[in-house]
């Protein structure tokens, strides 16, 4: 039976999308609208069709980073440590029922968000290992730092499938 | 655990779409779903694989998360290289239609155009890089392979322009080709000395204008480039590199090195038992560097003081021009060193004599330094073992005696042989016990589960390898259950005095990853419910090491596909999963046929003047066989196989034949038709199911068969110790034109039974035997009943039962030694009934059992006092079974007792000493302890890489009884020689 589009049916709106997938880990659009939302990436612009393609570029570069981390291990941070920094993510709502409502519309609950602080502090923890105290993946990143995500990309050989829409 | 990294690129779906901005997806988080489809390619999607990975249900609220999961779920299939969802409200809520693109699977390739090269050459190497099928994103690249082959044969500018198209739902590349012009070669350069150019330009033939083919060009270098290695140039190199000029037109550079002539020899001292190319392999490596050089000179020195010249010296030297280059290898054996007499001290732990024979030096012996130190490491492990981590173990020599100098001709014999006083010196240190055990950091595991999975205890001596292995039990532990990111450490606090050490077993467990879901991709023709019963991994359960290798075990064991690879796919977090087995199916239908002849020496009867004496013949008999499989039936893993065999051969059956009548006779008189079926969990249940039909007819030497029936057997696996089998058999044999010798005809009948049987069979088996070929440790139980009865088809009735149990023990301390004990009972009774006259005037009828279903005794499984089933008393005697010329006859009643003591002496070697008792009796009434035959004796084991293969001589202990002439009888022998394969039982 033949189905009609999803763009064509009356009314319909896209509610998520698969924009990559890396090392077994799809990357989705509501991914990309849960880092923007949350503060956990900043794109320094007011297009929001830009930054989000900036938060897709930022979230391949983290999978893969992630790898990397998870192929040393180093140790786990603290829950302490976890908890201080999601308090600080919902510090950046005036309430909590805010925060919560951007969970819903994002598809995420707080333990995906204290995975993601998780990961967060384990690729810093990384990065101050191998680069120093100073190297993030924020721009304006080390060289020594974007060198080493090239050659990431290069060996993976990573594509993107879409801009976010 | 990852298994493997995957990166699915593609495109999104085309159309656009609204913008998906929290506040637009807002106003449908929390409406009730009232309609959810999925769609690929504009048609509906009704695969039940794919509905049940969607997560968003009709009728409940919609949430993201649930949105998230079904895509992912959705991508992870593996089938799609793109995913949407889309909402749109609907009458009561909102409708959800899932967009999948489907990835494009490339199974074919066809081309068109003004091409030059071999459409199957093309195609050919296209699956060598990119597989049999590939993804609609690797187009590209198989372009510009195309290119590159066109290229390579001199096409510099082909046109290859691609186009995907679809037909009968598979998908196709088609490649359409201009090859464009053919390029020459403008001209011929060569690089290296030029004294060689000419030699190049004349044997390659290198004209300028001449047709390019690098491919043609790279093999005539490569064959002038062997042609100079066998002229000495061991060193030539010979490639090719073009600069093109145009779309036809190009440069071609041929670099040509040939490198000095090389000849190496050897002075000096001879090296016996090698060749000068295998010690300097200047010729195979294609090469006459220092590096080579040097690690020939260590494989001759090496080579000779595995001989016993310890002193033995190689230097070279190389002396030449660009043109030629001698190597010259100065070879220096010096004495010979041989033991003289071996000493041992500082030992407390370990005997003198277990080191003696550890060292395993007689006098005499080449002095051989390396395999001396391997043998004291060996004695060090062993202290180890003990808990001695300090012990050191070395040698030293002393001349015992002056050299025996033998002066040879020249210097191609040793000058001199050395004796040496070997002293074997044990610093043996402190021994170190373990103090405690202690576990750090585990939550998942209580200390009494950690300590009852390492193998040390407190008080145990301490063995860094046993410690290492401890620590590999816990983290083995945790990821057959999940803890994929486990770290397991262990900190060793020795005392002061090293008596002991304080073991603290450090546990960073990390998250513990759970299944998702699991997703069977790749099956064709296999039912997916087929391969999920395979699967022991369970949505919600650990992703555990063991459930994945295991699963993939059965998978493989099912026999229909030739690739099982597992996936994960996240969902953004640690803890969960969805795993991917995908499948690749092998063919359903196999077949086999072969041809062949036997050429052969056969008895046969034919008439010579009155009689008809057997007389042997040499026979050609043509054979062909045909074979053809059918696997996966309906999807479910049956299975059915036919096998057929024929040969032409002439046939012998009476009346007698004169060798002109047999001339006429030939013909398929041999074949054999076997029909197999296979069920795995047959009618539903856990047993596997296997019937088999044969029928059989064969000119065997002395007799012909004809042998025909059916069996069925239905066997249930209780785990990896115990099964059950029941069964069913049906068949027949008729044996004729035999000429046979006494011996042979009982060998025949119990064979081949000229009797019609039907019987039902039922087996248990309980088998805990750490090898079934040669056990050290286990036990081994079985019972098996049949039952025959005329009621079912069978010509005679009877009821068999057999037991057998078998225990085996490493001694305790002493490892080399297994003590096995084993038991064997069988009885019988044959069901009254009427005596038949067959047509062949043979009667069956009373209480007997045919012979073929009676117990025998004796020979190298039972008891090896005796002879292969002479184990019995004369018949004579109430409950004998050995006829008075000394055939055994079989008996309705065994017993047999078995002891055996199992010592290995080497790795390989090993010896056995044995008492072994039982008997046969003629009827289960007669069977009596008291009346037990026993033997007892000794033999030598082999372990050869296939099993233990064995020689046993067995002495029968009592009483001997004699057969033969009533007026001068033979006693039986008093012992038994016997060769076998694995052990006695």
């Amino acid at each position: 039976m033949a189905v009609a589009s999803a763009a064509t049916a009356p009314a319909a709106q896209t509610l998520d999308r698969v924009l990559a997938v890396v090392s077994g880990q799809v990357i989705l659009a509501s991914d990309v609208r849960a880092f923007l939302e949350l503060g956990l990436i900043s794109a320094d612009t007011s297009d929001r069709f830009a930054s989000e393609e900036v938060a897709l570029t930022r979230l391949i570069e983290r999978r893969l980073a992630l790898d990397e981390v998870d192929r040393y291990r180093p140790p786990p941070p603290s829950p302490a440590r976890i908890e201080q920094d999601l308090a600080a993510i919902r510090a950046r709502f005036p309430d909590e029922a805010a925060f919560s409502e951007v969970l819903a519309v994002v598809g995420l609950d707080l333990d995906d968000v204290r995975q993601i602080v998780r990961d967060d502090a384990r690729l810093r923890a990384y990065l101050a290992a191998r680069f120093g105290d100073a190297a993030g993946m924020d721009p304006p990143r080390p060289a020594a730092v974007a060198d080493w995500l090239a050659g990431l990309q290069r060996r993976v050989g990573v594509a993107r499938f879409d801009r976010p829409r | 655990m990852r298994i493997a990294p995957i990166l699915i690129a593609a495109a999104l779906l085309g159309t656009p779409a609204p913008a998906t901005a929290a506040n637009q997806v807002d106003q449908f988080v929390g409406q009730p779903v009232v309609e959810v489809r999925v769609a690929s390619d504009g048609q509906e999607v009704t695969d039940p694989a794919v509905a049940e990975l969607i997560e968003t249900r009709s009728g409940a609220p919609l949430l993201m998360r649930e949105v998230r999961a079904t895509l992912t779920h959705l991508i992870s299939l593996g089938r799609y290289n793109g995913a949407e969802v889309a909402a749109s409200v609907q009458p009561g809520g909102v409708g959800l239609l899932y967009d999948l693109r489907p990835i494009m699977l490339i199974r074919r390739v066809t081309f068109a155009g003004a091409r030059v090269l071999s459409d199957d050459a093309l195609r050919e190497n296209i699956a060598r890089v990119y597989g049999d099928a590939f993804v609609d994103a690797a187009v590209p690249a198989v372009v510009e392979t195309v290119r590159a082959s066109y290229a390579r044969r001199g096409y510099l500018v082909p046109q290859v322009t691609p186009e995907v198209t679809r037909r009968d739902d598979r998908w196709e590349l088609r490649l359409t080709i201009e090859a464009g012009p053919p390029a020459s070669v403008r001209r011929w350069s060569i690089t290296g000395p030029l004294a060689f150019h000419d030699a190049v330009r004349t044997r390659l033939g290198l004209t300028d204008g001449a047709r390019y083919d690098g491919e043609a060009l790279d093999q005539d270098l490569a064959e002038y480039e062997a042609e100079l290695r066998q002229e000495g140039y061991y060193e030539a190199r010979l490639s090719h590199e073009i600069d093109p000029l145009g779309d036809s037109d190009l440069d071609v550079r041929v670099i040509a090195r040939r490198g000095p002539r090389i000849t190496v020899t050897l002075e000096g001292d001879p090296v016996p038992g090698a060749t000068l190319d295998e010690l300097v392999p200047v010729a195979e490596e294609a090469s006459a560097d220092e590096d080579l050089l040097e690690d020939a000179e260590q494989r001759i020195t090496t080579r000779l003081q595995a001989l016993g010249y310890r002193d033995a010296t190689v230097t070279h030297t190389r002396d030449g021009t660009a043109d030629a280059l001698s190597i010259v290898f100065q070879v220096v054996r010096g004495p010979i060193y041989r033991v003289g007499s071996v000493s041992v001290s500082g030992n407390q732990a370990v005997p003198t004599e277990e080191i003696h024979a550890s060292i395993a030096l007689a006098s005499g012996d080449p002095l051989v330094v390396r395999d001396l130190d391997a043998r004291l490491a060996e004695i060090e492990e062993r202290y180890a073992r003990l808990g001695y981590a300090t012990v050191r173990a070395v040698w030293s020599g002393a001349a015992e005696a002056a050299p025996a100098a033998t002066t040879g001709n020249g210097s191609s014999v040793p000058a001199r042989a050395v004796s040496q006083a070997i002293e074997i010196s044990v610093v043996e240190g402190a021994r170190t016990t373990i103090g405690s055990l202690t576990f750090d950091g585990a939550a998942a595991r209580s200390d009494e589960m950690l300590a009852a999975i390492v193998g040390s205890r407190a008080g145990d001596p301490y063995y860094a390898p046993q410690v290492d292995r401890d620590r590999n039990a816990v983290l083995t532990s945790y990821l057959n259950d999940g803890f994929e990111q486990v770290r397991v450490s262990v900190d060793a606090s020795f005392a002061d005095d090293l008596a002991t050490v304080d073991l603290l077993y450090r546990i960073a467990e990390g998250p513990q990853v759970l299944v998702d879901h699991v997703l069977i991709v790749g099956n064709r023709q296999v039912d997916t419910a087929t391969i999920r019963q395979e699967v022991t991994l369970t949505p919600g359960a650990p992703l555990g090491l063991d459930d994945v290798a295991e699963t993939r075990r059965r998978l493989n064991a099912l026999g229909v596909f030739r690739r099982v690879d597992f996936r994960e796919f996240s969902h953004g977090r640690d803890d969960r999963r969805d795993v991917i087995i995908e499948v690749d199916e092998a063919p359903a239908t196999r077949v086999a046929y072969g041809g062949g002849f036997e050429l052969s020496q056969r008895l046969r009867r034919e008439l010579r003047g009155g009689g008809s004496p057997a007389v042997e013949r040499i026979e050609f008999a043509p054979r062909g066989s045909f074979e053809i499989g059918r696997r996966n039936l309906w999807g479910k893993n049956r299975s059915i196989d036919l096998f057929t065999r024929v040969s032409v051969r002439r046939k012998n059956d009476a009346p007698l034949l004169t060798s002109e009548a047999s001339e006429r006779t030939l013909g398929f008189n041999e074949y054999r038709v076997l029909a197999t079926y296979r069920e795995p969990r047959a009618v539903g249940l856990d047993w596997n199911l296997v019937m088999t039909g044969y029928a059989e007819r064969a000119i065997r030497p002395g007799f012909d068969l004809f042998s025909r029936g059916v069996t069925a057997q239905l066997t249930r696996s209780g785990g990896p110790t115990a099964g059950t089998t029941v069964g069913y058999r049906f068949g027949n044999n008729d044996t004729s034109n035999r000429v046979l010798n006494r011996e042979d005809e009982n060998i025949v009948d119990r064979l081949f039974p000229n009797v019609r049987l039907s019987s039902f069979t039922a087996t248990q088996v309980r088998d805990t035997r750490d090898d079934p070929v040669d056990p050290a440790a286990g036990t081994f139980l079985s019972l098996e009943t049949e039952v025959a009865a005329r009621a079912i088809g069978s010509e005679v009735g009877f009821t068999k039962s057999f037991a057998a149990a078998s225990w085996y023990r490493r001694a305790p301390g002493i490892s080399r030694l297994v003590v096995a004990v084993g038991a064997r009972l069988g009885v019988a009774w044959g069901f009254p009934h009427a005596v038949n006259q067959r047509a062949d005037g043979t009667a069956r009828g009373g209480l007997a059992l045919p012979i073929s279903e009676r117990f025998f005794a004796g020979g190298s499984t039972t008891v090896r006092g005796f002879a292969l089933d002479r184990l019995g008393d004369p018949r004579t005697r109430p409950g004998g079974t050995i006829d008075q010329d000394g055939f055994p006859q079989g008996g309705n009643a065994m017993l047999v007792f078995n002891t055996e003591l199992r010592i290995r002496v080497t790795g390989a070697l090993g010896v056995v000493t044995f008492i072994d008792a039982g008997n046969v009796y003629d009827r289960v009434e007669h069977l009596d302890l008291r009346r037990v035959r026993s033997g007892a004796g000794f033999g030598i084991r082999y372990n050869s890489p296939v099993g233990p293969l064995g020689f046993d001589i067995g002495f029968k202990l009592g009483e001997r009884f004699f057969f033969g002439d009533e007026q001068n009888p033979e006693p039986e022998q008093r012992w038994a020689l016997h060769f076998s394969f694995g052990q006695a039982f």
